[in-house]
């Protein structure tokens, strides 16, 4: 029996789709009784979020669900992976997963030391006390929590202020006022209870700014050590979990925006013209900075905007 | 030869010291203009909580030799206590040879670190992006003083200076002056 | 090897670590060392800098720091002895009334540190020479100080319930207000003890009462007490007024404090600055090596499934949830009879954590318990950094005398956890009137 860990930052046990995924899979290998047993850490509890990267491409970790972007600063390409309007809606990101674009992010990843075992496209959401946040302009003179760096490059670029926190502090900053918006992935939007504070939620709908890549990773390392019927269990185990996740994160969206109706919160979509001048403003500065300071990361980035 | 090993690595220490006191300050001040960009005069805060973090956290690793020098980093004396002199003397210097042994394997970590951070030209992933050695080069620096001061201590445990053999380099219970915050006390 | 038995051996050794005297920091962090190299070989080199670094790496830390710098600067000016003077005047007149100033003198200096050894020395340094020399009995006064400056980690702002707040993902500023009425409530408890203490050994009242302030003198000492509550206001308007988050007001509340501290009492010269600053920097270096050490043991013993073991033991115990509370408490105790509070919260509240919520406690209940299983640790020996201090500040009081009059604070705080117990409610019901109910 070998014993193999995964880890991850997001809560365990309580229904979160990405500790699902890697529980999945855990089970999966399991019952495929080829003697593996994955220990799950969930919540941060063996490795910090950061530091996952380092620990499953030098092989110290076996698995994690990781969000890719966490890893820009050692391979500056994977900022596309959490770039402002790349993705645009879970259809087109399906799509994206077999494209050029993804399969130029996963050779990266290889040559790090670890491989995709399922891909994870999340969507997330704005909220905002002040006023819903549609066009760039509604950003103007609100102070805004931003997840992803991007993000914030292309919140600052519509006249936004940036505080940055962790999530954990998202809703006191709204209460106390420190915060009048803030945008994060669509379960943290659920599980902090923001619809308790927000006047305004941007849901993801077909026009959604907010996407994050967040696939479950196998060391390399691992993954070479083991029987060919071990590896073949975990590339179809990595299979189910993904399946699973595109069919429950569209759920994951719902949810949120049936909370956020019950409390009383208005729920506004991006329209096409809003996202297209999103778009514009994201060129003249997250995309541009991307270009500038990745090499061949103008290249990426149209091999991203080029999937139909 | 050991005066001057002791007396040097001492005042390096008490450098970094001064180091890690500024990095703390300046940690403290970007704080306070950081609150001011953002709610008085409405402007994003891009680099300042990114220096914020690295700069207390190096302070710490930087200030940690002069913390040892001063006897300030508490420790359990429950069984110096009970045994004699001779013993307890034995005891102190198989207590810094571990605390060495750990420096030592700290400082080996931190320099593959470091020196990873430096030839990957890693950056921390936020908007302004600074580059890790910069704050990563804190840990080298702290865990090798940390490693000459143990050395200097123990050069103490072993060869006492004829007059002053009680004043164990203020460790242990010594008191070096009069701050109750920084020196642990020995129960008696 | 089983986990159960790995963590027995790790005990084993860090235990014996310890036993040489060496520093907490290290001796965790060598044991750590040793389980994680027995696991995973060399490898292990990639990852220890980056454990220890991202440990403490983090906003929200940086407010230790801060906050204990506050302290300091108070600490190391006359400020904590006119705070102290001030509060003698007006209670001169009440029975115990110097024992009573000392712990109120304590609990109002908590507001503005959060750090119990910091309080401890700021009131002491004061408190016990005046009370040893109006013949309060030695036990009587070191007692009260060193339980009292326990108050400093309960009262907000607080260092162990922003270690909590990040362990826990539990929202800082909720806990903050969780500690205000528990904090209070202890005050009044330690009140409480100290009156019936010095009875019962049967020291005369009287001969304090002998001294009279005149009302002019009362109310000269005021304006002294004024910045104190300045500052105070100055960090809850950051703090709660939605100008900053806790981490960044703390940085904010240092910087008010030394403005105060050194205009103030007029401290130009070198010296005296370079003392606050040096005195800081030392608790907040001590403290923040123990709390990375502590993150690379808390890996360590995640690393080995330890923690998930024994989590489980205690999550399957079908016993009662009072009961299990029980059990928790005894835990912490013993954690916090033999580590510093920062450590055991690092190592132990994301393992508690869930079970506790999943009994259907309050987690911001549960930090106000956990928070004076801690504070009971800073007055028992082996560890008990508030022994340490008053030992450094008041070396002709023998130990004997200090362990004696800490112990029935002890049983104080006991107390406190078990009306806690019975009404919740004071922990929780300010932060739920403020914020609304948590989840
Ligand atoms: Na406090
Ligand atoms: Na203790």
């Amino acid at each position: 029996q070998t014993v193999l860990k995964a880890s991850h930052q997001f809560p365990g046990g309580k229904g979160d789709i990405r500790d699902e995924m890697v529980q999945l899979i855990a089970r999966e290998v399991a019952a495929a009784n080829v003697g593996i047993e994955v220990q799950v850490f969930p919540g941060a509890s063996l490795y910090k979020p950061n530091d996952q990267w380092n620990a499953v491409t030098r092989g110290l970790l076996d698995l994690t669900s990781f969000p890719l972007d966490y890893a820009a600063g050692r391979h500056p390409e994977f900022s596309a992976t959490l770039m402002p309007g790349l993705v645009g809606n879970f259809d087109r990101a399906m799509r994206l997963n077999d494209s050029e674009f993804m399969q130029d992010i996963k050779k990266i990843i290889d040559d790090a030391g670890a491989m995709v075992i399922s891909d994870a496209w999340l969507s997330g959401a704005f909220a905002s006390k002040k006023t819903c946040i549609t066009s760039p302009e509604t950003m103007k003179g609100q102070v805004i929590r931003a997840a992803g760096p991007a993000f914030e490059e292309m919140l600052v670029a519509a006249g936004g202020s940036i505080a940055s926190m962790p999530s954990s502090e998202i809703y006191t900053g709204m209460q106390t006022g420190v915060l009048d918006a803030a945008n994060t992935s669509s379960a943290s939007f659920v599980s902090y209870r923001l619809f308790e504070q927000a006047k305004c939620l941007t849901a993801p709908g077909e026009n959604a700014l907010w996407f994050m890549y967040e696939p479950v990773l196998m060391s390399k390392k691992t993954f070479e050590k083991l029987t060919p019927e071990q590896q073949a269990a975990f590339i179809a185990a990595g299979e189910k979990a993904e399946a699973y996740f595109n069919e429950e994160v569209r759920k994951g969206d719902d949810l949120m925006i049936d909370t956020y109706k019950k409390a009383g919160v208005e729920v506004v979509e991006m329209s096409k013209a809003d996202y297209d001048a999103w778009l514009e403003v994201a060129k003249t500065s997250s995309y541009k900075n991307f270009a500038e300071n990745v090499p061949g990361g103008d290249k990426l980035i149209e091999k991203a905007l080029a999937v139909e | 030869m050991i005066n001057t090993y002791v007396r040097a690595v001492g005042n390096l220490s008490r450098l970094l010291a001064v180091v890690s006191t500024a990095l703390l300050v300046a940690a403290m001040l970007v704080v306070c203009q950081m609150i001011l960009m953002r709610y008085v005069f409405r402007q994003p805060t891009i680099w300042q909580t990114d220096f914020v973090v690295f700069s207390a956290t190096a302070a710490m690793f930087v200030g940690a030799p002069y913390v040892l020098l001063k006897g300030g980093h508490v420790g359990v004396d429950v069984v110096e206590l009970m045994v004699g002199d001779r013993t307890r003397r034995w005891l102190r210097v198989i207590g810094s040879l571990l605390g060495l042994l750990f420096c030592a394997i700290m400082l080996v970590a931190c320099w593959i670190q470091f020196h990873e951070a430096w030839a990957g030209n890693w950056k921390h992933s936020s908007v302004w992006a600074p580059p890790l050695w910069v704050p990563l080069l804190s840990l080298p620096i702290g865990f090798g003083m940390l490693c000459l001061q143990y050395v200097a201590q123990i050069l103490r445990l072993i060869f006492p200076e004829s007059r002053e053999a009680a004043m164990l380099v203020g460790m242990h219970g010594v008191p070096v002056n009069d701050d109750p915050t920084e020196t642990r006390e020995t129960l008696r | 090897m089983s986990s159960t038995l790995a963590g027995l051996l790790i005990i084993a050794v860090l235990f014996t670590l310890l036993g040489t005297g060496m520093p907490i920091a290290f001796a965790l962090g060598l044991a750590a060392f040793a389980a994680l190299f027995v696991q995973n070989g060399f490898d292990i080199f990639y990852v220890l800098g980056d454990t220890m670094f991202s440990g403490i790496g983090n906003l929200a830390y940086v407010s230790i720091p801060m906050f204990v710098l506050m302290g300091a600067a108070v600490a190391s000016s006359p400020a904590g002895g006119d705070l102290y003077t001030a509060l003698d005047r007006w209670l001169n007149r009440v029975p115990g009334g110097l024992v009573l100033s000392n712990i109120g003198a304590c609990a109002i200096f908590s507001g503005m540190t959060g750090s119990s050894p910091a309080t401890c020395a700021a009131i002491g340094k004061m408190g016990i020479p005046e009370m040893l020399g109006r013949g309060y009995p030695n036990s009587v006064a070191a007692g009260s100080i060193a339980a009292g400056g326990t108050l400093g980690i309960l009262i907000p702002p607080s260092v162990t319930l922003i270690v909590y707040g990040i362990a826990t993902e539990t929202s800082i500023g909720r806990l903050f207000m969780a500690g205000v009425f528990p904090g209070i409530m202890l005050t009044a408890m330690f009140m409480t003890w100290a009156i019936i203490d010095c009875r019962r050994k049967g020291y005369e009242f009287g001969g304090a009462r002998a001294i009279r302030y005149t009302l002019g003198q009362k109310l000269a000492s005021l304006p002294r007490v004024l910045p104190f509550l300045l500052i105070i206001a100055g960090t809850l308007y950051v703090l709660y007024g939605g100008l900053a988050t806790p981490s960044e007001a703390a940085g904010a509340g240092a910087f008010l404090t030394l403005v105060v501290v050194i205009l103030g009492y007029r401290l130009f010269r070198l010296r005296p600055i370079a003392g606050i600053f040096g005195s800081g920097m030392r608790e907040s270096v001590m403290i923040m090596m123990i709390m990375a050490a502590a993150e690379l043991f808390a890996f360590a013993l995640s690393s080995l499934f330890i923690t998930q073991t024994v989590a489980a033991v205690i999550a399957d115990m079908e016993v009662n949830r009072w009961v299990l509370m029980a059990i928790i408490n005894v835990f912490l105790l013993v954690c916090g009879m033999f580590l510093p509070p920062v450590a055991v919260i690092v190592m132990t509240a994301p393992m508690l954590f869930p079970i506790v919520t999943q009994a259907g406690f309050d987690p911001y209940w549960f930090a106000i318990v956990l928070t004076i299983n801690m504070e009971v640790g800073l007055i028992t020996p082996p560890i008990g950094l508030n022994l340490f201090v008053i030992n450094a500040i008041a070396p002709t009081i023998p130990t004997r005398d200090i362990l004696w009059g800490s112990l029935p604070y002890v049983l104080v705080m006991f107390a406190a956890i078990v009306l806690l117990c019975f009404f919740p409610g004071i922990a929780t019901w300010l932060p739920n009137q403020m914020m609304g109910v948590a989840q």
